[in-house]
């Protein structure tokens, strides 16, 4: 994989909020990522960290009237398309960024028929090619039957919906595909079929994947790294080998060890203590510090820098366990996981 | 133990557009009774959810009968079912299907308390929604649902139903959007009301570790048929069938 090419994807310190009748939403605090082509990338964090904001950031989706961008870049193979309309995505033909959504039911069309969904998606991207055939071979793809191209989303099990959100996701071969809990509504059958089949598509076609999902056991064996997003902030990246073998951050420790904890002796189940945080307020410190069981005075204070763990570089931490190197010139390539 | 629900030879077949005709469940019996939970397993697109709305009266199904404490659903005059559905509670496998979009959670809230005439200040909504880990509630009364991230969307849903004083829940896939933490603070939250309201529950998952921590009883479905059914126990450790054994086998670990 060349590291010379930009990266598909690229956030440079990017702050999203939301407006609300009860005030201001800060969901996304200065977040950075990189995906370069081919790659598999998780995104990891607990409910409301805001992975799904970042998702529909890259693709300009999120509300226009209710939401801005109020600092950082989003970069898409290079280009600049931080401050793009509506209208000007949706005029951008041949996206090299798919994505299939958490909740497929406000996604897909609900008056249109699912061959019909997978078809248009086909269109857009490559008009000339034999339509029909092709959205035939996308269902047997996501193991749907043929005869599901004439039905309309309400027919559909919550798992068949999302494989046909997957297959509109497909259609137009992108080089990057942000799933966002694309197997949540999966048995483990159907699920280990969907992640090979992910798998086999980044390896013949070359497709890069930003994963978001609540499920560690599929981040640590299908990607391989990953991103821990806490409060709209990204605390912790790297290796998943070297993320999962040693995790730097506590609450990247706390929310392994909440996966793997089965219960406890009371018959209860691990939970991480302490409530997520208020994005109403824009705290100076740590988010996660007034949660932390190692917070120190420094950590309500201000937001540490990037601290590169471990031997291999290629892992690193904004905590103040790990004060920051001086040289910062050193760890800047780190900022964004390249 | 009494039965609160019982589903007796059971069937229905869909005509998909496009013409396929799908029997989604095909002669099913199953009880659920006072204060037990059983957990509904199966792949994708095996009858799990369709089952699940023929027992809350959503679907009425071609043949067979759905009693709730003895009572035919489908004699009932409008009122007595109007009464007999609040006390059965769904939470929804897509929660902002169920999730009325023009309404901001305390009125969506404010309507669930209403239904049993509890509805008294703004406390007891603030209360429900820290219940289900949303917290401060006060920060949430005024969102609308799609102002909401999936998981907190899908505990709403868990709130609204609690809500309702139900004594039996029919929850499909109610925690397949929430982190491990979420999960752990939710299921411990219906694990505390199991003990002490007493209350059933119809828990569809593809979750087995839900099932093992939460059921006493398990099904097991396969094209639209019941094919293994026991306690969980026995099912979730001494599988019969082949179907189960594949259905228990490919639950990623952590690879490190
Ligand atoms: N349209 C919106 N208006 C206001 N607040 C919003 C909106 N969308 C999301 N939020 C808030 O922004 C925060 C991040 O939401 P986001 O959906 O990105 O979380 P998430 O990490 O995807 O969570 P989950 O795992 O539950 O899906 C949450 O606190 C949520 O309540
Ligand atoms: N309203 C409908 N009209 C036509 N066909 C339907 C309808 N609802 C469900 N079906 C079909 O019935 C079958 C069973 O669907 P159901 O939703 O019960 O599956 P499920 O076990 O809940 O699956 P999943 O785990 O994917 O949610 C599927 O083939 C589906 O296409
Ligand atoms: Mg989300
Ligand atoms: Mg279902």
């Amino acid at each position: 994989m060349s590291r010379e090419a930009p990266p598909i994807l690229r956030l440079q310190d990017v702050s999203l909020t939301f407006r609300t009748r009860a005030g201001a939403v800060r969901a996304l605090n200065g977040a950075s990522l990189a995906v370069h082509e081919g790659e598999a990338i998780g995104l990891v964090g607990e409910s409301g960290s805001g992975k799904s904001t970042l998702a529909r950031a890259v693709l300009g989706l999120n509300p226009e009237r209710s939401s801005r961008i109020e600092a950082g870049r989003i970069l898409i193979a290079g280009r600049d398309v931080t401050r793009l309309s509506q209208a000007e995505w949706e005029g951008a033909r041949g996206h090299p960024v798919a994505m299939v959504f958490q909740d497929p039911l406000s996604f897909l069309n609900p008056i249109m028929r699912i061959g019909r969904q997978i078809a248009e998606s086909i269109e857009r991207h490559a008009p000339d090619r034999r339509v029909e055939e092709r959205v035939g071979e996308l269902l047997a793809l996501v193991k749907l039957p043929p005869s599901l191209a004439r039905a309309y989303p309400h027919e559909l099990s919550g798992g068949m919906r999302q494989r046909a959100l997957l297959a509109v996701a497909l259609a137009c071969e992108p080089r990057l595909l942000i799933a966002d809990e694309p197997t949540t509504a999966l048995d483990v059958t159907t699920q280990a079929e969907i992640l090979a089949l992910l798998r086999d598509l980044r390896e013949q076609l070359g497709m890069a994947m930003l994963l978001i999902t609540h499920d560690l056991g599929i981040v640590s064996s299908a990607c391989e790294r990953l991103y821990v997003i806490y409060a709209g902030r990204v605390l912790e990246w790297g290796r998943s080998q070297d993320v999962f073998g040693a995790p730097a951050h506590p609450y990247t420790v706390g929310l392994f060890q909440a996966a793997r904890a089965d219960r406890d002796a009371q018959g209860r189940f691990a939970t991480i203590g302490g409530e997520p945080p208020d994005l109403g307020e824009t705290a100076k410190g740590c988010p996660f510090a007034p949660r932390c069981p190692s917070a120190m005075a420094e950590c309500i204070q201000s937001m540490p820098g990037v601290t590169v763990v471990g031997e291999a570089g290629s892992h690193a931490v904004r905590c103040w366990l790990y004060p920051p190197a001086q040289d910062a010139a050193a760890t800047a390539g780190h900022v964004f996981g390249s | 133990m009494a039965t609160l629900l019982a589903l007796q030879g059971v069937t229905h077949t869909f005509r998909r557009s496009g013409g396929a005709l799908v029997t989604a469940v095909r002669d099913v019996s199953l009880e659920v009774g006072e204060s037990e939970t059983v957990a509904l397993v199966g792949e994708s697109g095996s009858g799990k959810s369709t089952l699940g709305r023929i027992a809350l009266g959503l679907i009425r199904p071609d043949a067979g009968r759905v009693l709730i404490a003895g009572k035919n659903l489908h004699d009932m005059a409008n009122r007595e079912l109007r009464r007999e559905r609040i006390a059965f509670q769904p939470i929804f496998q897509d929660a902002t299907a169920s999730l009325n979009p023009r309404r901001t959670v305390r009125d969506l809230l404010r309507q669930a308390l209403r239904q049993r005439g509890a509805d008294r200040n703004e406390h007891m909504r603030i209360e429900l929604l820290e219940s289900v880990g949303l917290r401060p509630g006060s920060l949430y009364l005024e969102r609308y649902p799609h102002e909401l991230s999936g998981g907190q969307r899908q505990r709403l849903a868990i709130a609204r139903a609690l809500a309702m004083k139900p004594r039996l829940i029919i929850a499909d896939e109610p925690l397949s959007g929430a982190d491990v933490s979420m999960r752990g603070q939710v299921l411990n939250l219906l694990l505390d009301i199991k003990k002490e309201r007493g209350l059933a529950y119809l828990m569809i998952t593809h979750d087995i570790s839900i099932a093992r921590a939460f059921a006493d009883r398990v099904a097991v479905m396969k094209e639209g048929q019941i094919v293994e059914e026991g306690p969980a126990g026995v099912v979730l450790s001494k599988p019969r069938e082949d179907y189960t054994k594949r259905l228990l086998a490919a639950v990623p670990q952590l690879a490190y």
